[in-house]
């Protein structure tokens, strides 16, 4: 077991861990914070992706020892109480949200986009979220909803 | 009922009543539960396609520290089969192994890690048989391998039962047409085309893996969460392969479900519950399994490879005078609901045109894969694949634009399909001028670079839903004016939930707010027949507006004696109920009723305002021979779809440069909703099927069980925003909910002839078979 | 994942050492991007994990006219994809990136990890090896530098002792020609189907004769391969779709394709004509109008 100090969501969290540990079981079995899920295991399918200092990255495929002293946000974090995050209202709003399962991963590589890149063109878009699959939606109201706040921005 | 009428929330793009949930990552899903004490498990699986087993040893697996619950497949754990149509299938494989993947044994364990190495130490010794996966070889009336000897002793479903063939021993369901004459017609027509079209067995995947929790609870009753699609489906499968009385088993989906296209036959639900059943003593621990992807893409259902042999017969000026097909789904060792698919596969073909003389034989056979047949369509994308190619080859040979010679044989208000049905709500013609229109029909355009080829490509399909069908719905009336509803309806994505709640709102005159829809509950929710043949919004919404009645009759019957007024003069709106054209003359709901010392309300009679409804539509099932009937389906939903493409000619590599699609919905209730399915189910489905997507096995082993190589579209895969297009047609139904018929499988049944009718347009080349792949481009363009 | 013993290593001295005392049993792990899934699938069953994604020494990215592009072996993926120096300097290079699995993977993924796991299919191999990038190896007993041509040596195997870390990566001379990387995939975010990396220059005193090229294909043998045959044909010629044709067909004759579940190895053959073919024109293009 290895001691892990890191910042989730703006707040401190200690644990022990089992080395062997990725983020995402971390996040979803040891915190119970289900939100950051495993599509794939393989890093292939997005719907892990959280933010580590402001970055998109896989959490199945990252060691969680190896984000101590980092900064995690999950999509836990992205509202402040009750008030949405922009990127979680355009979804809302757009109709970008059907089964919702790839949802999070979804807005959490939107949202690490328009960190970088506060008014994306469709393609910008399109490259950003290439590793988050969706069955449900084809995509296109996702990319109309993150176009929408990049315009509103 | 006319779709034009304005409503205050019927028609409109309300939000997404789940999204919140689902945005904030609060929405917990079957494989999010984390029950105390909950154990997992894992599953020791076959790698034999074909084998008797010889011995299974689990004492080494029950020893390991950790495990607490071991299984196989015996009397005690599985002692009956079950099955949709035919029980052929029991929990876990016994005496015999019928495909690589068949669950063998499992174990519920305190971790997963623990649960893995358990199986590990199970050993199984098999006699290896021989196996078949040939479709055509499976479909001999003496193949070389029979799956089932004792098929005809099985059990059957009395409604819809499978017919099966005597000389055939493989066949699990045989269904036939036959109307007029159909070699009289060839004999009529000026030229006759025969072809062979197949699909390529591919998966739904959906992006929640399968999942059942299941636990005993303290009076001994089995509880069982999952994925399922069709909860009174499960509870039955449940219940029957246990030798349990149905009140024994309570099945509960939770309110998030990460998809289902179909494809969720209640495989790792099953497995959860004899895990819970199967520890010894007490306590009992919740077990969730939870299949990974791999074994989902390995292991659960499919859409089946599809054989489609189309025969037709037309005269030169373009009228379709005879239709003869054979159908055949080559399915898995088990039949699952694809006994339903080889049957319903005939309907689309069936509504398509109008034709004088038509024949059909549909099959569905037995081979030594996994389980294969309800997807997205039903059959109906694979048999319109067939029928859709056929009538562009037909289109060009008689020198007929393909839009002109769709326009002039589809079928109309009032026509008769081949089943002899009189057709109503038919939205042919509306969708194949809408396709036409989007994509620029007759305008061609031109790669940037000689070696890019363009072309464009129109279909037409149609897709049925269920007879018979039934669904219930109860709705109660809370004091504060919140409108409860329960059903079984499951909120897969599609926007169960948020159309429901549109339904009440209008019925009530409430706000969508103030709307609750429950989570399907076995203990709590009535029967509905399943999530599925896109049958919710008009089967559950029938049975929404009868139960709001039923709800409404209690609370003015209630609230006349207080307003001291005939019930029939009362209306109702913002959870009061007032009399018509004296809107002063009014109370509260809540007025009705009464609080209690302890706490609490009451009504003085009749304990809770609740209705309840049941909308069973029965229709006619097909005469045997014929298939003759006048109430097939429910209703049919016509749709229609074109793409241009681009091919590059030297590397084979297809891109859809523009792909458009015109549903007829009958009503949009929610027209955001709408588009949803309608993009979700070309984007993603349909290009997928046409282009990328198939299991690719080898002795039947999935070579490709992984994301990398089994290969859905992603966002740089589909058309841009500006190439993809779409048209919402309203014909309304004159037996639906505000005239709404369904959208959810039309969405993708003749996505792929109209991409490959499009190739054809660029490069001259007709592909039989999907996927088409660039590879297969090169070799028809004899590059290599 | 099986259980292991989480080493996170102090310094590049210590991660050798740490290498040279647990050898076999020890994995490096950088980003984790190729190491974690092999884990996970219980191909790779470490009883060590050497940690040395904190050692931020080794992330840099330094470029100089004279000498060159280097680029520390701990630089992620999306750093080389969005650095300026390289977009100005090497853009073959950051385009190349940019077709690399996706964003949250380049994120986190390290160009030394990338290039010690040594899939076939790489696309950093198969570009570095156009630009004639060379790799610093550091041990315990002291540094060499070895070309990529001499690093790759089979199947996911490399020149790489077993104490050594790859610590950085150099590419000489990277403003003189330019270059042009064709990824043929079945989609964008896929592994290539068939690659091919082209760094041109042209003669300085007549941009269309080639003075040198290399001509590098990816995922069609155990490592990237030079068509040694086709630059031979190109090298100090003007540069003719006739040449560039019989160029394609002869890298297309000495490629190593196997059949599998992406293609057949007549079609991967035909790929690499084609990608060839275009490869060259557009390295020709872009070198002489620079």
């Amino acid at each position: 077991m290895e001691n892990l100090r890191l910042i989730i969501n703006g707040e401190e969290v200690e644990a022990l861990i089992d080395p062997a540990t990725t983020l995402q079981q971390f996040l979803h079995n040891t915190l119970g914070m289900t939100g950051t899920k495993e599509g794939c295991g393989a890093g292939l399918c997005g719907c892990c992706t959280v933010m580590v200092d402001g970055k998109a990255v896989k959490s199945c495929l990252i060691l969680a020892l190896q984000v101590g002293g980092k900064s995690v946000q999950t999509i836990e974090g992205l509202a402040h109480e009750d008030v949405l995050d922009p990127v979680q209202s355009a979804f809302i709003e757009n109709g970008a949200i059907q089964c919702g399962f790839c949802s999070p991963g979804m807005i959490m590589a939107s949202k690490a986009l328009l960190k970088e890149n506060p008014h994306p063109v469709e393609n910008d878009v399109r490259h950003a979220l290439s590793g988050n699959l969706c069955r449900c939606t084809g995509y296109h109201k996702i990319v109309k909803a993150v176009l929408s706040v990049g315009e509103r921005q | 009922m006319s779709s034009k009428k304005e409503y205050q929330y019927i028609g409109k793009s309300i939000y997404n009543v789940n999204a919140i949930a689902k945005a904030t990552g609060r929405a917990k899903y079957c494989s999010d539960m984390q029950l105390a004490g909950m154990l997992y498990a894992k599953v020791k699986r076959s790698p034999y396609p074909h084998a008797r087993i010889v011995s299974i040893d689990t004492s080494k697996a029950e020893r390991l520290p950790g495990v607490k619950a071991v299984i196989i497949g015996d009397e005690k754990t599985c002692p009956a089969r079950f099955g949709a149509g035919v029980a052929d299938e029991y929990v876990l494989a016994r005496g015999k192994v019928l495909y690589v993947g068949d669950p063998v044994a499992a174990v519920a364990a305190e971790s997963e890690q623990i649960a893995e190495e358990a199986v590990d130490l199970i050993e199984v010794e098999y006699e290896d048989l021989p196996a078949i996966f040939d479709g055509e070889e499976a479909f001999k009336q003496n193949p070389p391998v029979v799956l089932h000897e004792d098929l005809k002793r099985y059990n059957t479903l009395r409604s819809v039962p499978p017919r099966l063939d005597e000389n055939r021993p493989n066949v699990f369901n045989y269904f036939r047409i036959r109307r007029r004459d159909v070699e009289n017609g060839f004999k009529e027509a000026d030229l006759v085309f025969e072809n062979r079209f197949e699909t390529a067995m591919i998966h739904h995947v959906q992006m929640e893996p399968h999942c059942g929790v299941a636990m005993v609870d303290d009076s001994g009753r089995l509880v069982v969460w999952g994925t399922s699609s069709k909860p009174y489906g499960m509870h039955r499968d449940i219940s029957e392969s246990r030798n349990l009385p149905p009140s024994a088993v309570r099945v509960i989906i939770p309110t998030h479900v990460g998809g289902a296209f179909g494809g969720r036959e209640p495989k790792a639900e099953q497995i959860a519950a004899s895990l819970a059943l199967g520890q010894k003593g007490y306590p009992k621990r919740p077990v969730r399994m939870w299949f990974t992807r791999e074994e989902q893409l390995s292991t659960t259902t499919t859409r089946a490879h599809y054989i489609v042999d189309i025969k037709t017969g037309v005269r030169k000026d373009g009228t379709i005078v005879a239709n003869k097909m054979r159908l055949l789904l080559v399915g898995g060792a088990y039949a699952g609901t694809g006994y339903l698919t080889a049957r319903n596969a005939a309907f689309g073909p069936a509504a398509n045109y109008k034709t004088d003389h038509f024949s059909l034989d549909a099959y569905g056979v037995y081979t030594n894969q996994r389980m294969a047949g309800a997807y997205r369509g039903f059959g109906n994308a694979e048999s319109l694949w067939g029928m859709e190619s056929q009538m562009d080859i037909i289109a060009e040979a008689l020198k007929i634009d393909p839009l002109e010679f769709r326009l002039k044989n589809c079928t109309d208000e009032g026509d008769l399909n081949a089943f002899g049905e009189k057709m109503h709500s038919v939205g042919a013609k509306e969708c194949l001028h809408a396709a036409a229109k989007l994509i620029e029909w007759g305008k061609k355009t031109k790669g940037s670079e000689p070696h890019l080829k363009r072309g464009k490509g129109i279909a037409l399909g149609n897709k049925y839903s269920i007879v018979p069908t039934a669904s219930a719905a109860i709705i109660k009336v809370h004091p504060d004016g919140m409108v409860e509803l329960r059903t079984s309806t499951v909120e897969i994505g599609q926007g169960s939930s948020t159309i429901f709640s549109q339904m009440i709102a209008e019925e009530f005159k409430i706000p969508v707010s103030k709307v609750r829809v429950l989570n399907p509950d076995t203990d709590i929710t009535p029967f509905d027949l399943g999530t599925a043949s896109s049958r919710s919004t008009f089967n559950m919404g029938n049975a929404i507006i009868k139960a709001s009645a039923d709800a409404k009759r209690q609370l003015f019957e209630l609230a006349a004696k207080e307003l001291k007024a005939n019930p029939d003069d009362l209306e109702t709106a913002d959870s009061k109920v007032f009399v018509k054209g004296s809107p002063d003359r009014s109370l509260h709901i809540k007025d009705l009723f009464i609080p209690m010392v302890i706490g609490g309300y009451t009504l003085k009679e009749g304990a809770e305002i609740i209705g309840k409804a049941t909308y069973y539509l029965p229709g006619v099932i097909p005469d045997p021979e014929t298939g003759h009937s006048e109430r097939p389906a429910s209703f049919y939903m016509f749709v229609a779809q074109a793409a241009e493409v681009e091919v590059d000619v030297q590397t084979g590599k297809i891109r859809v440069v523009k792909i458009v699609t015109a549903n007829d919905c009958g009503k949009a209730i929610n027209p955001m909703t709408v588009e949803g399915q309608q993009e979700g189910g070309v984007l993603s489905m349909g290009i997928g099927s046409t282009l990328l997507e198939e299991v690719i096995t080898d002795n039947g082993v999935m070579l490709n069980p992984q994301f990398a190589d089994y290969k859905i579209p992603t966002t740089l895969d589909c058309p841009t925003l500006e190439n993809y297009k779409s048209a919402i047609i309203e014909t309304a139904h004159r037996e639906g909910p505000w005239g709404a018929k369904g959208v959810g499988e039309g969405t993708m049944v003749c996505s792929a002839p109209a991409i490959a009718n499009a190739i054809y347009d660029a490069i001259g080349i007709r592909f039989h078979e999907i996927p088409i792949t660039p590879e297969k481009v090169l070799r028809a363009l004899k590059k290599i | 994942m099986n259980h292991f013993e989480y080493l996170p290593a102090k310094s590049v001295n210590d991660a050798c050492d740490m290498l040279s005392n647990y050898g076999e049993e020890a994995k490096v792990l950088a980003g984790g991007q190729s190491l974690v899934p092999l884990m996970k699938q219980g191909l790779v069953r470490p009883s060590h994990i050497i940690d040395i994604r904190g050692l931020s020494d080794l992330d840099y990215i330094r470029y100089d006219k004279k000498d060159g592009l280097r680029i520390g072996a701990l630089t992620t993926h999306r750093a080389v994809e969005t650095s300026k120096a390289i977009k100005e300097n090497c853009a073959m290079l950051a385009e190349m990136e940019r077709t690399l699995a996706s964003v949250a993977v380049r994120n986190w993924g390290t160009v030394g990890g990338s290039l010690t796991h040594a899939d076939p299919a790489s696309d950093l191999a198969t570009t570095l090896m156009a630009l004639g990038a060379e790799v610093t190896l550091t041990g315990s007993r002291g540094e060499r530098v070895v070309n990529l041509n001499d690093f790759f040596v089979d199947y996911f195997e490399t020149a790489l002792h077993s104490d050594e870390l790859l610590t950085a990566i150099h590419i000489p001379n990277s403003g003189r020609g330019n270059g042009f990387y064709y990824k043929f995939a079945h989609r964008a975010t896929d592994l290539a189907v068939v690659s091919v990396a082209v760094y041109l220059v042209p003669a300085p005193d007549d941009q269309n004769r080639c003075q040198d090229i290399r001509i590098v294909m990816g995922s069609v043998g155990p490592t990237s391969l030079r068509s040694r045959r086709g630059e031979e044909l190109l090298k100090g010629q003007e540069i003719t779709d006739t040449l560039i044709e019989e160029a394609a067909r002869v890298s297309a004759e000495d490629a190593q394709p196997t059949t599998d579940i992406n293609g057949s190895e007549e079609y991967k053959r035909e790929l690499v004509q084609v990608l060839v073919t275009r490869s060259i024109k557009k390295a020709a293009t872009r070198a002489s109008t620079r």
